[in-house]
């Protein structure tokens, strides 16, 4: 029996096909994946099963009845559920009141707090999800605040689960465990739909999956008839090339120095202790380390976004040697340092921007895009033009879209593509790949392999130790604000840093 | 045009007619003839070549200070000291047109400068307290407003008074007068002035700097999203502190109008004169374009009006406050309208 079918469904924004006559029937009780390229229509598909949107074509049905879901709360009484890649928690409430906000227990009109911890506490103990129902969202780790995400629509008693995007900005463990709980959510008989671009979640757990491409679907397969090559061909159209070819290189020319950097956050606590490391002209140094253990800080002390407390970075281009920590963003910016913000929502892009005016972010002031002042818009789209074609960035209405509308990935490639052709010197990519498709995620390695090439420099930090060790020349390792060494990539182990990363093991 | 423009246009109008709907049934509710509301629009309006031309006279303080209030909200800034710098402003223009020993052109010149000059200082403290220090501006401008309206009462009581009357001020020499005869002539002796041309040159000017200009780039994305304008190497504070002025500029521009207009003095007062605050619903109902502004003060302007025509028909003026009301409370919830139903279709853009 189906648990949910989507037939022929067509969305539309202005003259963008978006879904185009999708079909897509899951089981009741499967784990189902939907894979596609950035902007192939994954989340307008499930937008418009949860009622954010409504439909232009096709119909929907839910346990074999046709039904209309023209709100969220249709949505909710047909019991789907849906989580968002950006929770919709409130921070300084309990995981009790969160999850209950909106059908609250009540006694006398009053809130009844202990019978909703109580009752909060059941689900979570039935579940096994190990957290407790009175400890404030704010206290909670990315993981756990997204088990809060996935109680709630549990505690609506949901059936049907959908999941967009879910592991994007969790951590490699937590990635683990999200997996398992889907596991034990579907052994407990619910129906879950899956979006993801890594195609070793879809093996790991998925039993169907559906493959979009450019709005329409081309196929469902059983995952277990299919390799992840396969299943990458299935969705790009051609063959995807996971390896990566590294051209030998003899670095011998510094481009950073940091030396003693430490670093102190807004409650007074050190944040990074006594940092000193070198990123040579030709090299990738990845910096790997647990999410929240000084990555960040080194990015936004070298990129001028936080004040340095102590110590020096200096920045040596045609063998000057700049101190950069005095220096103003746009100084840095100019000296031809180039960053590829970790949280793009938040740096990387003004969302009402247009796509043209977010392409010129970083020049906007310079010949030919302003004189003395005045803005040119035509240059603003021949340039943007430019960089949506050569990288393949998908819009609905070309450079005039609003980037708001433009799909998750097609925002990082957008501003992937940006950073690069900024021509840096040095490059700092943060989390480079997150939300991207494994298609655009072969162009972005490329991209980056053709940066060293040039002989420019590279920071890369990510949360994914796979991607580290197959670009990095050397691997810095952080654990607690501190550098607890660094690795030559061609020798290290993923055992020898997950032990680093956790505290333990040194530089030998 | 696209349709963004479309929705936002007939979601202007809606806002207006759903503002005189509310005024009509209050009409009606108290006992008069609902359609004396319209009644008295028209007259306030169109009725007569004078009321033509106190209409207009009335609806330029008003469009300026809009513009006061657009440019702050596009850098993210709600100015609700309008009123304060407008104020601040107003008494300023008069003291030098009283007092200055040139002749009438430069003086109105020297007038516009100060109060120009005044309006942006006044905006000054707070822009430096948001930029610097993160004090939300609202709060900051609400009080800058009350210490503009009783410093100003107090300059007036105390140094700045006719010899008859301790809570006026002198009246201005009539040579520093914004009238035009031609203007004053055509239109039967109504209060129009030459503060429309002033008006024209400051929208095209508004215009200008947030569509065409670095300037108007880097705002707005301040406006939008301070951290991306920041990782971007925008100076956000220089640019809050600037908007901020500017928009003091605006109001005190208002301000110079006002102040240069019949009848040419100030008193003593006990409430506000709610320009500044009515440049907040003629920001937001205009959807903060130069053309939408101006409009949208022409409207609030011709409520003014047509509260005069009430009162003679024995219903309060005060209805006019209670649909600029209703109309700013629709305007600042249009952006959410409009958003659900984009949302909904989808269409965004175009
Ligand atoms: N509100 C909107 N208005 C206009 N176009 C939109 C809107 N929402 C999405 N689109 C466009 O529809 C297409 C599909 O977007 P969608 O977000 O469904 O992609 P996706 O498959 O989820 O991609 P990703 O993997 O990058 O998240 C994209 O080209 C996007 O730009
Ligand atoms: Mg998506």
């Amino acid at each position: 029996m189906y648990a949910v079918e989507m037939l022929n469904v067509t969305k539309i924004f202005g003259h963008f096909k978006a879904n185009d006559n999708i079909t897509l029937q899951v089981e009741k009780g499967e784990i189902h994946a939907l894979l596609g390229e950035n902007g192939a229509g994954k989340s307008t598909l499930m937008n418009l099963l949860f009622g954010f949107y409504s439909l232009d074509g096709g119909e929907i049905k839910i346990n074999e009845q046709k039904v209309e879901i023209t709100n969220p709360n249709i949505a909710n009484d047909l019991k789907i559920g849906m989580v968002h890649q950006h929770f919709k928690l409130i921070k300084p409430f309990t995981v009790a009141q969160n999850i209950t906000l909106g059908s609250e227990i009540t006694r006398n009109k009053k809130i009844d707090i202990n019978a909703t911890n109580k009752k909060v506490q059941n689900i979570i103990d039935q579940y096994d999800f190990n957290l407790k129902a009175t400890t404030k969202v704010e206290d909670l780790t990315v993981g756990e605040q997204q088990k809060v995400e996935i109680l709630k629509m549990l505690y609506k008693e949901a059936e049907i689960l959908i999941f967009d995007e879910p592991t994007g900005a969790l951590t490699p463990q937590e990635t683990i465990e999200l997996l398992n709980t889907i596991q034990r959510l579907q052994n407990k008989g619910k129906t879950i739909i899956l979006i993801t671009h890594k195609l070793q979640e879809i093996k790991a757990i998925a039993h169907r999956c559906t493959v979009i491409r450019r709005g329409k679907s081309v196929a469902t397969v059983f995952v277990n008839d299919c390799t992840e090559e396969k299943l990458a061909e299935l969705m790009v159209g051609r063959a995807v090339n996971f390896d990566v070819n590294k051209v030998d290189k003899n670095p011998t020319k510094d481009i950073l120095q940091i030396e003693n950097l430490t670093m102190y956050n807004s409650f007074g606590s050190k944040t990074l202790d006594d940092v000193t490391l070198n990123v040579q002209y030709g090299e990738i140094l990845g910096i790997a380390g647990v999410d929240g253990n000084g990555q960040s800080e080194i990015v936004e002390a070298i990129t001028g976004l936080q004040q340095v407390s102590s110590g020096t970075i200096n920045y040596i281009s045609n063998d000057i040697k700049h101190d950069i920590t005095k220096k103003s963003i746009r100084e840095i910016i100019n000296l031809g340092i180039g960053h590829i913000p970790q949280d793009r929502h938040k740096h990387g892009v003004v969302l009402e921007f247009s796509v043209a005016e977010n392409a010129v972010l970083k020049r906007y002031y310079k010949s030919p895009y302003a004189i003395s002042g005045r803005l040119n818009k035509n240059k603003f789209n021949s340039y943007a033009e430019k960089l949506i074609l050569e990288n393949d960035i998908r819009t609905p209405h070309g450079v005039k879209s609003l980037t708001r509308d433009l799909s998750g990935g097609n925002q990082q490639k957008l501003i992937i593509a940006r950073e690069i052709a900024e021509q840096p010197d040095l490059l700092i990519a943060v989390q480079p790949t997150r939300g991207v498709d494994v298609g655009a995620i072969e162009n972005i390695h490329q991209s980056l392999l053709k940066e060293r090439e040039n002989d420019k420099g590279i920071i890369l930090v990510s949360l994914e130790l796979d991607e580290i060790m197959k670009l990095s020349d050397r691997i810095a390792v952080m654990y607690d604000g501190r550098l607890m060494g660094i690795v030559d990539a061609k020798t290290a182990t993923q055992n020898q840093i997950g032990l680093m990363m956790a505290g333990g093991g040194t530089n030998e | 045009m696209n349709r963004q423009m479309k929705i936002n246009i007939i979601t202007a109008l809606l806002t207006v007619v759903v503002g005189l709907v509310v005024g009509m049934i209050i009409i009606a509710i108290i006992g008069s003839n609902p359609w004396s509301l319209l009644n008295a629009i028209y007259e306030g309006t169109f009725g007569s070549v004078v009321n033509f031309g106190n209409w207009i006279s009335i609806s330029v303080p008003l469009a300026l200070t809009g513009l006061a209030v657009a440019i702050g909200y596009r850098a993210g800034l709600f100015n609700i000291g309008a009123e304060g710098q407008f104020q601040m402003a107003t008494i300023a223009s008069i003291l030098v047109a009283v007092t200055s020993p040139f002749n009438g052109l430069i003086t109105i010149l020297l007038v516009i400068i100060v109060g120009i000059i005044v309006g942006a200082l006044w905006a000054l403290i707070p822009g430096i307290l948001k930029a610097y220090y993160k004090i939300n501006e609202v709060v900051v401008t609400i009080m800058m407003n009350w210490i503009a309206l009783y410093l100003t009462n107090y300059f007036i009581v105390v140094h700045f008074h006719t010899s008859t009357n301790l809570t006026q001020t002198p009246i201005i020499p009539s040579t520093v007068s914004l009238n035009l005869k031609w203007l004053t002539n055509l239109t039967n002796g109504s209060n129009i002035n030459a503060g429309i041309f002033i008006l024209m040159l400051a929208a095209i000017f508004y215009w200008y700097s947030v569509e065409k200009t670095t300037f108007g780039y880097e705002i707005k994305a301040v406006g939008n999203s301070s951290e991306a304008a920041i990782y971007a190497g925008i100076d956000s504070k220089k640019r809050i502190i600037q908007t901020m002025c500017l928009s003091g500029a605006f109001a005190g521009l208002a301000g110079v109008v006002y102040a240069l207009s019949a009848p040419g003095y100030q008193t003593t007062l006990s409430v506000f004169r709610g320009f500044g605050f009515d440049g907040i619903t003629v920001a937001l109902l205009g959807q903060l374009s130069a053309i939408g502004v101006i409009l949208s003060g022409l409207l609030l302007g011709g409520l003014r009006q047509a509260g005069i025509f009430m009162q003679i028909q024995q219903i309060p003026k005060e209805i006019s406050d209670i649909i600029i009301g209703v109309i700013l409370i629709f305007s600042a919830l249009s952006p959410i309208i409009i958003k659900k139903i984009m949302k909904k279709k989808g269409d965004a853009n175009e």
